[in-house]
Formats: structure tokens, C-alpha cells, sequence
């Protein structure tokens, strides 16, 4: 009689097991594809309110914390005690683009108090978030973004001997990172930097060499004409120095430098100064350019030689400074310090990235004694610091619509370099439509190194 | 030594449902309020005057039934603490009430569950108007438009009360039912040999309940909560007679069923939510957010407290092991899974047991629903099933899970008290 019984039962243990089996397909297997399922709605209320780490200068500014909401527990809200002068390199939250959203995931509390959670905790692990110390100096940062309040544009400043970003300012800040580091703008005449470190350095030309002084040349076997600024000669007499092009920024010199050198020259030396490759960085940054790679045609090649092609950002221009102030050697900019557990000891220090050599220090002597003299009397006197030695290259670049941004790139002191600087002004604001490097970005390179030299 | 073990269960069971909601209190608040104390007391209490109740009334009886059951309703507790606090009391309350009823069955059974043979038409047939009264309305043309599944709702002026009758039903209708085939099973031994007009009042019994629940499968579109009837009333025909017939008629009716719930369009969109719940919008809500819940959860879920069962709509009731895959995980779902399968186990055994053969089949029965309702819950919710609001015995909120599924456990400790000693 418990024969029918028993099959019965059977046949509903067979059951239970398939539910078993469909539970662990739910749960384990598929688990993932339900939990990141677009519908599902916890993904967004987890991250919401979760705790996040610290986010602090070196100095010990704090820049961003999270806060437990007093109405919800397990809630956090996030404050940003440091005001907007860093919220173009911190960024929020909600934003994407700063330092935030790029290491959300390194930043984030590993605690739920789930049942895995509690084990990790018994084997000693430490799931609170981690804090994140960057190399900014709050002040300089602070100071940078109220000087650049009025203006459109982007600075950056580093520690020309570590790559230390000291100040990273985009205005206006939003979108995060804009300006200063995410984007490229036309150069102008800051390249003849590198132009003038591969003709020094490879002895092509030396400071006192001399060029036919012209207002407009016609780049042999080219269609293309190079112009002086103004359309007028150098100076007065039939030929000009490179010292005196450099300081007045006049183009056909590197043009015919570029020429001489050739293309391959030129890729090497700009690749030396960080052209063409993407900097490794915390935020992303496009790869610069300076126009006349591996090219053949020696219009392009004779424009790229003045700058007249090149792209970069004020983050790398700023590195570019830094290597004359430096000997020659070429410190990547670093922004992130060091990872600290939630106590605030360091528990990972960042790894410097590998110096480079991009010329020899004789160079990049010359180099810095022509760019005081930009200073001293050339275009940049406008950067003038009193009391200070500062050297520096301004440039005027143009994009494809003919709008002007102004550049300074620039040291001091020059007999032992403290900062390294780039500013970018774009066309509008309280400098009007035509914005030059001298004008509009010099003045600001001068208030703020005035402000770090006398404060150090 | 049987007092220290059965005082040690009942603290035991208490303890769950006080950790339970100490867990969800540190979850939600970060501290712990004094519910814990009080579900730990009540349901200590409960436990305690039932075991007391057992040892007076049903002292033959195994106490092995009512452990896992306890375990069952402690974490239904907790999660209904964990999912809508308010509702926590009042399920406590009906906790109560369930214990009321195992020791109401034991006291007015003390001589026997055999005087329910005789009213076994009536218990069938009172459990299946339990099972259509939601939908009557509707049938008959009035009620309201919006589908409600199994679900009364009943209104006093301004105070609404939803009650889904269908468990209570279904357990009447088992035991009726286990009446009617044991007393034929019964009659027909006598007669000696098998007489084939027998069988077929068993076949026929069987086309009754079908006949009588195919019109809640047109109305209310739930096709497994219909299903688990058919075969309920097939097992129990089957158990009784031994008659593989049964079986066939039930498998055929099933496949008949269906072909005519086709023509309901409230078959058809279940149907529809089932095949692809994520697209079949407010209607497959349910299931959708059950679903992603249960991959939320993953293997040790999110932490009692700590998920977000609020997501899925009626989440105390309908879904409640949606909220208990989340939150528990793998290991939660797997756990309810086991001790529905412990519960089930021991009632089939106090039935394999049984030689009278009301009690066995009787047994059998309670144990067959019980599990087939955890097959239904939990398979719609694994879409291996279409998707049903049946409420799951012990956890699901509200008197009727609660207070059913302790009628049905006080039964088969009753029986398994009367026949000690047989195994």
C-alpha cells in the first residue's frame, strides 16, 4: 500500500532537486547577468550613498570626504570642503572625468556586511576605503584658480625636479579637466623650445648663428611661405642671431632649423619632450603633437619647426618647461602621491615614472639663459617677477578658425628651478578676441610665480 | 533527556527569529531595538505551549515535524521584520493563532481523525469554495476589473483586508479528499478483488475538483496554483487506490486544462510574462523583480537588512523567498528548499508508517501539498513555472499561510501520535 506513496514522494524529491539546481542557476550562475541587469535598480542605490576614501593634498588639505547622513544609516554623503578650485582636477561624484570617477573603484569601501565581508574581516582584512593623497599644493592650486576666475583658460604647474603637479587649473572647471590637461590647443611659438634644444643640441646651430633676416620666405622646393609675426624683419640689419629670433619670436629661423634638421631630427627631439605619445597620468590626457611627424614635405616640416602645427596641452607644456629648468632631464608629471588606509598611513607611495634625457645640460643651459632673456627683453616681460630671475617662451597659436590662444611656458628661479609652469588663454574675456602669449598669459604666469616665490 | 533536547529546540528556534531580527535591526539602524527581546519571548512562548500541548495530547507523536516547521516560520518572521516592520506584530499574532489551531486540532481529534471520514464530501467541497470565493465576483460579472490573482479582498466601509483563502482551501480539500478515496479504497477491499466502477468513481472525483478549479484558472490567468490542485487530487487518488490510472487521468486532465485556459486571456498573458518577463511590463513587474532580487543575492546575499527587497512588489506575500534569496542568498533559498524537504519527509514517513489507511492517506496528502506549494512558489519564481501569488506555507505573510500550514503539521502530529510505534 506505500508503494504509490513512496513514488510519489520520489517524484517531488526530483522536484526539490531541480529547484536546487534552478536556485544555483539564479543565484550563482546567471547571478551577474541579473545583478548588472540595466533594470535592476540596486546598482544605482548602492553606489549612491556608499562610504569613499579621503582625498587629500600631500599638505594634508583635505579635498574630499564622505560624510554619514545623519537621517539614513549606511548612507554617506560626500562633501567637498576645498571649494571648486579643485573640482576641475577632484571632480564629483556625479561627474565624470576628475579623480573621482577615474578611481571610484580604488576609493570605494569594500564593506557591505555581507557574509563574505565578515570572513575577509577575520582573516584580518581592512575593508574601509582607502584615501588618496595627490601632489597639489592647495594654495597655489587655490590661488590659480582665482587668478584664472575671469579668464578662459588652463594652467598647470610642477616640481620641475620630481614631476610633482603642483597646480592643475582649468576655467571655467567644468567639464572636469577641460582645459588644462584633457585637451589639445594649438601652440604657436612655445615649440621653438624644442626646436632650438635639437639645433643646439645636435650643434646645427649655436646661439649666436646667424640667419637672413626677412619678413616672408618661401620654403624651397614648397608652396608654402613661412611669415615673421607682423609681417615685418627680425630687427634691422640683414641678418639676425638665433638668440634674438627666439627672444622676439621670430619664425624663419626655425623654419630653416626644422629643414636643416630634417624630419627625423625633429621626430626624435620632440618625442624626447613627450610629443606623440600619451602621458602616463592619472587623468586622461591625448597625446600631443607637434605636426611635422615623419613627414616628408618640407612646408609642413618648415611650419612645425615654428610651431605654427603643434598641439598640446598645458599639463605637458608644463612638463616641457620643466626640462630646461631640470638640466635636460625629463621627470614625467605625476599627480597621485600615495594610497593611505583609513587611518591615513601610507600603505602604497606611487612609483616615479623613469626619467628621460631629452638633452644634454649644456643645452638646456642655453636654452634657459635664452628664455630669461624672453623676460629680461623679449616678448615675455610682461612675466617679469621683480626681484626674481624667471625665464620663460610665450606663443600665440592658432586654431583652424584663426582664434588666437596665448601661451607661457616658464621656471624660475632660473638658478635653481622651484616650479614649472604652462598658461593657456583663450581668446575672449577681459583680453578680447586677439589674445597673444605676451598680452594675456604672460601677466598671468607672473602673478602666480610672483605668489609661490615669495611665499617659498 | 527528551525534555532537555525539546528545551533546547524550542530556545534553539527562538533564538533563530531573535539572531533574525537582531541582524535585520543591525542591517537597517546599526542597533539593535527591543523587538528582539519580544519576538524572542513570543516566539519561545509559542513554541514552548506547543511542545507542552504535544506531550499532553500527542505524546507518541515524533517532536522531529515541528522543528523544521518552527525554523520555516521564524525566518518567514524575520523576513516580514526585515520587509515591512509594521506587518511583523500582527504576523506574530498569527503565529500564535497557527499554534492555537495544532493544539485545537489535537484536543478535538484526542480520539482519532477518523471521524473526518464521514464528512469528507463536505470538507472537499468547503475547501473549493474556499479556493473560487475570490473569483465568484468576477464570474458572475461584478467585482472589480483589476486582476487580483487569488486574492479576496473584502471591505467594511473604509477598512480593506486582502485574504488569500486558497491554502486554507487546499488543506481542506486534502483531507476531504483523502477521506473520500480512503472510505472507497475501503469499500471496494471489502467487496474483495478489483471492481473497475470503483476506480472509476476515483477517476471521477478527480475530473470534479478539475471541473470545479477550471473556472479559477480562467479567471485568475494562475495556471501553477491550478496545476498544484489537479495534481493534489490525482496523488491522493493515487496513494488511496494504488491505481496508476489516477496518475494518467491527472496528467491528461492537466494537458486538457490547459488547452481550454488558452481561450482565457488572463492565461495567456501569464503565459506571456512568463516566456519574457523582463519586457511584459506592470505584469511581469513581479517576476522581473523577483528575478533580479534572486541574482542580487547571489551566494550569501546581501545581508539580512541590507538589500533591497522593497523593490519587488508585494514582497511580504507573494515573493516573500525573492526577499530571502536576496538577502540570505543562495544558502537561504537552498535552506528553505532543504527544511520544506525535512517537513515533507517526516510527514511522508509518519504516513508510510500509518496502517490505517485514512491516516495514511490523510498524511500523505498534507505532506504532498506542502511540498507541492514550495515547488510552485519556489519554481514560478525560478521561472521554471509559470508565475503564481500562491502563498508559500509558514513564510509568506498573512493568517492563512501561517495558520493552514500549522493545521496541516497539527494533523500529521496527530497521526503520527495515534499510529507509535509501527514503523
Amino acid at each position: 500500500m506505500n508503494r504509490p506513496i513512496r513514488r510519489v514522494a520520489l517524484f517531488l524529491m526530483v522536484g526539490m532537486v531541480v529547484l536546487v539546481a534552478g536556485a544555483t542557476w539564479h543565484q550563482f550562475v546567471a547571478a551577474d547577468r541579473y545583478r548588472d541587469h540595466p533594470d535592476n535598480r540596486r546598482t544605482a542605490l548602492l553606489q549612491a550613498g556608499k562610504e569613499r576614501g579621503l582625498i587629500s593634498t600631500v599638505g594634508g588639505r583635505v579635498l574630499a570626504f564622505s560624510e554619514q547622513d545623519p537621517a539614513s544609516f549606511r548612507s554617506y554623503n560626500r562633501r567637498y570642503p576645498a571649494g571648486e578650485a579643485f573640482e576641475s582636477v577632484v571632480g564629483t561624484e556625479a561627474s565624470s572625468g576628475g579623480l573621482e570617477e577615474i578611481y571610484a573603484d580604488e576609493l570605494r569601501s569594500r564593506r557591505d556586511l555581507s557574509v563574505s565581508d565578515l570572513m575577509a574581516a577575520m582573516f584580518g582584512e581592512d575593508l574601509r576605503p582607502r584615501g588618496l593623497q595627490i601632489t597639489l599644493d592647495a594654495d597655489l592650486q587655490q590661488r590659480a584658480h582665482e587668478i584664472l576666475a575671469r579668464r578662459r583658460g588652463a594652467v598647470a604647474a610642477i616640481r620641475p625636479d620630481t614631476g610633482e603637479v603642483l597646480a592643475l587649473v582649468s576655467s571655467p572647471g567644468i567639464p572636469v579637466t577641460e582645459r588644462a590637461a584633457g585637451v589639445l590647443y594649438p601652440l604657436g611659438s612655445v615649440f621653438k623650445i624644442v626646436t632650438a634644444a635639437a639645433a643646439l643640441d645636435t650643434g646645427t646651430a649655436d646661439i649666436e648663428s646667424l640667419f637672413e633676416d626677412r619678413a616672408v620666405w618661401q620654403v624651397p622646393g614648397a608652396s608654402l611661405v613661412v611669415v615673421n609675426p607682423g609681417t615685418v624683419p627680425c630687427g634691422d640689419s640683414a641678418q639676425v642671431s638665433l638668440l634674438t629670433s627666439f627672444v622676439l619670436s621670430c619664425n624663419l629661423a626655425f623654419a630653416e632649423l626644422a629643414l636643416e634638421m630634417g624630419s627625423e631630427i625633429m621626430d626624435v627631439y620632440a618625442a624626447a619632450f613627450g610629443f606623440g605619445t600619451e602621458m602616463e597620468f592619472a587623468l586622461p590626457t591625448p597625446a600631443p603633437s607637434f605636426g611635422g611627424e615623419r613627414s616628408s614635405d618640407p612646408g609642413l616640416l618648415a611650419s612645425a619647426g615654428t610651431g605654427g602645427l603643434a598641439l598640446s596641452s598645458s599639463l605637458h607644456m608644463a612638463s616641457v618647461a620643466a626640462v630646461v629648468a631640470n638640466g635636460g632631464l625629463r621627470a614625467p608629471p605625476y599627480l597621485v602621491a600615495s594610497w593611505t588606509d583609513a587611518d591615513g598611513a601610507v600603505v602604497e607611495r606611487a612609483e616615479p615614472l623613469p626619467e628621460n634625457r631629452a638633452t644634454t645640460p649644456e643645452t638646456a643651459a642655453m636654452l634657459a639663459r635664452m628664455m630669461e632673456r624672453v623676460i629680461t627683453e623679449g616678448t615675455g616681460r610682461e612675466a617679469t617677477v621683480a626681484g626674481h630671475r624667471v625665464a620663460g617662451k610665450t606663443g600665440t597659436g592658432q586654431d583652424p578658425d584663426g582664434r588666437n590662444h596665448a601661451w607661457f611656458v616658464g621656471f624660475a628661479p632660473v638658478d635653481s628651478p622651484s616650479i614649472a609652469l604652462a598658461v593657456m588663454i583663450e581668446p575672449g574675456g577681459e583680453f578680447g578676441e586677439s589674445v597673444t602669449g605676451g598680452t594675456a598669459a604672460a601677466p598671468v604666469a607672473s602673478e602666480l610665480l610672483s605668489y609661490w616665490l615669495q611665499r617659498s | 533527556m527528551k525534555l532537555v533536547t525539546e528545551a533546547a529546540w524550542v530556545a534553539g528556534s527562538a533564538a533563530v527569529a531573535g539572531l533574525g531580527v537582531a541582524l535585520v535591526d543591525v542591517g537597517k539602524t546599526g542597533q539593535v531595538t527591543w523587538a528582539v527581546a519580544v519576538v524572542f519571548l513570543a516566539f519561545g512562548c509559542c513554541l514552548a505551549g506547543l511542545v507542552a500541548a504535544v506531550r499532553r495530547w500527542a505524546p507518541g507523536a515524533s517532536s522531529f515535524l515541528l522543528w523544521p516547521t518552527a525554523l520555516l516560520v521564524a525566518l518567514g518572521l524575520v523576513l516580514i521584520y526585515r520587509i515591512n516592520p509594521a506587518e511583523a506584530p500582527i504576523q506574530m499574532w498569527w503565529i500564535v493563532a497557527g499554534v492555537v489551531a495544532v493544539i485545537g486540532v489535537l484536543v478535538v481529534f484526542r480520539l482519532g481523525v477518523e471521524r473526518l471520514i464521514p464528512v469528507g464530501y463536505w470538507l472537499a467541497a468547503g475547501g473549493l469554495c474556499l479556493i473560487v470565493l475570490p473569483f465568484l465576483p468576477r464570474l458572475l460579472g461584478g467585482g472589480s476589473d483589476t486582476p487580483n490573482g487569488l486574492w479576496l479582498t473584502m471591505e467594511w466601509g473604509n477598512v480593506s483586508v486582502m485574504v488569500q483563502p486558497f491554502g486554507l482551501g487546499a488543506v481542506l480539500l486534502a483531507i476531504g479528499l483523502a477521506g473520500i478515496h480512503s472510505r472507497w479504497a475501503l469499500e471496494s477491499r471489502s467487496d474483495r478483488d478489483d471492481d473497475p466502477l470503483v476506480s472509476n468513481r476515483d477517476l471521477l472525483a478527480i475530473s470534479a475538483v478539475w471541473a470545479a478549479t477550471l473556472p479559477l484558472l480562467w479567471a485568475t490567468g494562475d495556471i501553477t496554483a491550478w496545476a498544484v490542485l489537479v495534481v493534489l487530487s490525482a496523488t491522493i487518488a493515487y496513494a488511496a487506490t494504488g491505481e496508476g490510472r489516477a496518475v494518467w487521468t491527472g496528467l491528461a486532465l492537466l494537458g486538457t486544462g490547459m488547452v481550454v485556459g488558452l481561450t482565457s486571456s488572463r492565461v495567456r498573458e501569464t503565459l506571456e510574462v512568463w516566456l519574457d518577463p523582463f519586457s511584459a511590463g506592470e505584469a511581469g513587474a513581479g517576476l522581473k523583480e523577483s528575478l533580479l532580487a534572486l541574482g542580487s543575492g547571489h551566494l550569501s546575499g546581501s545581508g539580512l537588512g541590507m538589500g533591497d527587497p522593497e523593490l519587488v512588489p508585494r514582497a511580504t506575500s507573494d515573493w516573500v523567498l525573492a526577499a530571502l534569496g536576496e538577502e540570505l542568498g543562495l544558502a537561504g533559498t537552498v535552506a528553505v528548499i532543504v527544511l520544506f524537504g525535512l517537513v515533507t519527509a517526516a510527514g511522508v514517513g509518519i504516513s508510510v508508517a500509518s496502517r490505517d489507511l485514512f491516516n495514511k492517506v490523510v498524511a500523505a496528502a498534507l505532506s504532498f501539498l506542502l511540498c507541492l506549494m514550495l515547488l510552485a512558489s519556489a519554481g514560478s519564481l525560478q521561472r521554471l513555472l509559470p508565475p503564481t501569488d500562491m502563498g508559500l506555507p509558514f513564510l509568506a505573510y498573512g493568517g492563512v499561510p501561517v495558520v493552514a500550514g500549522w493545521l496541516a503539521i497539527g494533523m500529521l502530529v496527530r497521526i503520527g501520535h495515534e499510529e507509535q510505534g509501527h514503523l
